[in-house]
């Protein structure tokens, strides 16, 4: 127990940031991935095997985190946490953890020996050594890290707040906002395990998990865009992300007033755990279905077209003749120039957590999107799918805001280094 | 929070029109038969039949009109054995139908509401055993049967609204355990008149709304109605603060006794509620969370079942017509759930609570409950109505 707490409290002052456990891995974890790792050669043969098929997970060294543009992992969980450290220095050492573990599990490479007196570092879930860029990470900060505690109050990004409930919401407290959110991606569920448990242990005492919920993206049935558990393809329509000025217009925080100046190159997250009452769905005409959404469930084509990725053409129906003026995706997305600025950028994670208390099935979406600006975008597209006749098959249960602090500069940057 | 299905352009004609639009068909994927093609003069002109069996129809509309509804009929024209509902221009569908050898043909409904029928083909090979067609109800059958199901909801009214006077006159009296007593027999009432997913509109967030999607939850003043009352009268809450609440309830359920006769009723809406009413029972009953201190979901959840039973007994003709063992089976289930839920009433009256249920009952009545509703589900889709999206969903 105290020696544990001992091993922690070293990886956290970071005073001795050179040897102590967290950095020190991270600077082998590095030179593996630059191979010039004692373990280099086999590693990365098999390393260069997985990159391929990996290659959609991103890291966050540049100016963004560019996890937040990739395509969604197979596997993932979202994980919010309180901070309980004590001080703004210890909330420095422990972002400074998390991004030093971040960096280790993104590189990959051999765990830190602590010695054969202590527990080992690393928890052996992904073998001997780690692939790399196996797992991609994406961090927040909730509104309520800018209280009093750590005195971060004039600090605050301008456009960040706390979750409020919507009509039809029912949120739960327990799973509802925290200080952090942690999402993990990966193709593969040990991977994201590996890394949610390596966070937790490294940073054990200063930051406490608050909620959590895992979640996987279904593979193409048959092609194109994966299904929810509604049945229904799910974000067909999402902004370009290799389009620059499209990211810079709706997702990266832009420099200048009202955002403080640390806050550049961020951007905002959204997250919903939205329950799928899917016994009722289940029991409602495929017809029914196909009007509240306003696609075809086999093909995810909107109901005036025949391909999934066609655009429906709203001007040619304005009274919602064949896309009913409720269908979700005409609510979610007019496509209109007057609501350009409030797209999103929208990754859906399917979830299954067992059954409710009537032994109905617990499943359903976690909703993350990305935006420059939560009431510009989410809350403008919340608003008006405010009583579309999907409702009645869905509940929101819980998620948070999260600004998502902007990328690392440099070997020794932090996330959250222009805050503390 | 708007109703689930839109407003039904009432009519299933059999009438054979002459106007244009088509369906062509000449289905087929997959190794079913011959593909159906579409073209804009006419419904599925020169489709070909397939064997019998087990058919997908790829169903095309090649018209720049949009089409309502296809169906492919049997022989006497009036049995379908496959529909589409809605098929935009330029657009296709695919239609699986379960074919027994004998004479079939399509029909096509436009907007304006003309009916197309194709030419009768023979569908020849061996008997098919399964295929489950059914008869299109009419506008008028619906009609009917909505205005016997209003009748019904105006006696129950009348109840409600003796029942909550009463209430109201205790809380008014300061009399908080006499209106323990009557908050219950009033939220019965309300609860018989199914009032699943927003069926009377604002009224029902007056009357029986919930503090959920409310900032502050059951602290938000827009919480009001039964469930706000039931709060405050099982928390302890004084007087003052009830009467207020009390005499808003009341003049709520006054307003919609007013108002009922002027309160439109969409054409599917009576078939969807003889499903969904049981919907909302297992979500916010069985699972407690409506529960605001009184602990009588059980209650509640047999008084929904009796409305339940209120919708089935209207469209009972209907189903008696086309589905006869359903209409047995959903009787039968309906009065089983409800002595099920009933049995926990005591002789005093008094109700157990859902909580103190062992694991063994909340089981048998989840799971007969959901059984039930497996089978409440088909009647929306065997009684309904094309539906005209232009009227659908005003809100």
């Amino acid at each position: 127990m105290s020696r544990r707490r001992l091993l922690q409290l070293g990886a956290l002052t970071g005073t001795v940031a050179a040897t102590s456990g967290a950095l020190g891995s991270l600077s082998r974890a590095a030179a593996a991935s630059t191979g010039s790792g004692t373990d280099g050669p086999s590693f990365l043969d098999g390393a260069s095997k997985v990159t391929a098929e990996r290659a959609q997970l991103q890291s966050f060294e540049g100016p963004h985190q560019l996890a937040v543009l990739s395509e969604p992992t197979r596997a993932t969980t979202v994980v919010a946490f309180d901070v309980i450290a004590g001080s703004r220095a210890e909330l420095r050492d422990l972002l400074r953890t998390i991004t030093s573990r971040m960096r280790y599990l993104y590189a990959g490479g051999t765990p830190q020996f602590d010695g054969p007196a202590a527990p080992t570092d690393d928890n052996g879930i992904l073998g001997p050594v780690l692939p790399a860029r196996n797992a991609s990470f994406i961090l927040g900060m909730g509104a309520s890290l800018f209280d009093d505690r750590f005195g971060l109050k004039p600090a605050q990004p301008a456009r960040l707040y706390t979750m409020q409930s919507f009509p039809n919401d029912n949120l739960d407290p327990a799973q509802t906002q925290g200080d952090l959110s942690v999402q993990i991606g990966a193709e593969d569920a040990d991977t994201v395990l590996h890394a949610l448990r390596d966070i937790t242990k490294h940073t054990r005492g200063a930051m406490q998990p608050r909620w959590r919920v895992d979640g996987f993206k279904s593979p193409p049935r048959p092609s194109g865009t994966p299904r929810n558990l509604l049945g229904f393809k799910d974000g067909i329509a999402n902004p370009d992300t290799s389009d620059a000025a499209q990211m810079r217009q709706l997702v990266w925080v832009q420099p200048g007033s009202p955002e403080p100046a640390w806050t550049t190159g961020g951007t905002y997250q959204v997250v919903r755990i939205i329950r799928m009452l899917v016994e009722f769905w289940d029991r409602v005409s495929l017809y029914e279905q196909e009007n509240m959404i306003g696609r075809r469930r086999a093909t995810g084509a909107p109901l005036d077209a025949n391909s999934e990725f066609a655009a429906p053409d709203y001007a040619t129906d304005p009274a919602g003749n064949i896309i009913p003026l409720t269908a979700h995706i005409r609510l979610a997305n007019p496509r209109t120039p007057a609501t350009a600025d409030s797209r999103i950028l929208r990754r859906g994670y399917n979830f299954d957590l067992g059954v409710d208390v009537n032994g109905n099935l617990n499943q359903g979406l976690i909703f993350t999107c990305y935006q420059q600006d939560i009431q510009r975008q989410f809350v403008t597209v919340q608003t008006r799918l405010i009583g579309e006749p999907l409702v009645d098959y869905i509940s929101p249960v819980g998620g948070g805001y999260f600004f998502c602090p902007p990328g690392l500069e440099g070997r020794s940057d932090y996330f959250g280094s222009g805050l503390v | 929070m708007t109703p689930r299905r839109g407003a039904a352009l009432g009519v299933v004609a059999l009438a054979l029109a002459v106007s244009g639009y088509l369906v062509v068909g000449r289905g087929g994927t997959d190794g079913g038969p011959a593909p159906v093609v579409v073209s804009a003069s006419a419904c599925a002109r020169g489709w070909s039949a397939p064997r019998s069996g087990l058919t997908v129809f790829t169903v095309k509309n090649t018209s720049r009109a949009t089409i309502y509804e296809v169906d492919l009929v049997g022989a006497n024209q009036a049995l379908v054995y496959g529909d589409i509902e809605m098929l935009a221009p330029g657009t296709e569908d695919q239609m699986d139908a379960l074919l027994p050898p004998g004479d079939y043909s399509f029909q096509c409904e436009s907007f304006s509401g003309a009916t197309l029928t194709s030419r009768v083909e023979h569908v020849s090979g061996p008997p098919v055993s399964g295929a489950h067609p059914y008869v299109p109800v009419t506008s008028d059958q619906i009609q009917l049967a909505t205005l016997a199901y209003r009748g019904s909801l105006t006696t129950w009214m009348g109840r409600l609204a003796v029942a909550t006077d009463a209430l109201k006159a205790a809380v008014d009296a300061g009399d908080l355990a006499r209106a323990r007593q009557l908050w219950l027999p009033a939220h019965l009432d309300y609860s018989r008149l199914g009032a699943a997913y927003d069926t009377f509109g604002n009224f029902n967030d007056e009357i029986n709304g919930r503090p959920l999607g409310l900032v502050g939850g059951v602290d938000n003043p827009n919480f009001q109605g039964f469930l706000r009352l039931e709060y405050g009268l099982w928390h302890a809450q004084p007087d003052r603060e009830l009467v207020p609440v009390a005499n808003a309830l009341d003049s709520a359920v006054h307003g919609l006794i007013k108002q009922f006769p002027q309160m439109l009723m969409p054409a599917n809406d009576l078939s969807l509620r003889t499903h969904e009413i049981l919907e909302n029972t297992l979500q916010f009953e069985l699972t407690g969370e409506t529960d605001e201190g009184s602990h009588t979901n059980l209650a509640t959840a047999w008084a929904n079942v009796q409305g339940t039973q209120l919708a089935l007994a209207a469209i009972a003709p209907l189903l008696q017509q086309g589905e006869p063992g359903l209409l047995a089976s959903l009787r039968q289930g309906l009065d089983k759930m409800a002595a099920a839920f009933k049995g926990f009433q005591h002789a005093n009256g008094s109700w157990t609570p859902l909580q103190s249920l062992s694991r063994s009952q909340r089981e048998h009545l989840d799971g007969e409950l959901g059984g039930l509703l497996e089978q409440l589900s088909v009647v929306p889709d065997l009684l309904e109505l094309p539906i005209q999206p232009a009227t659908a969903d005003q809100s």
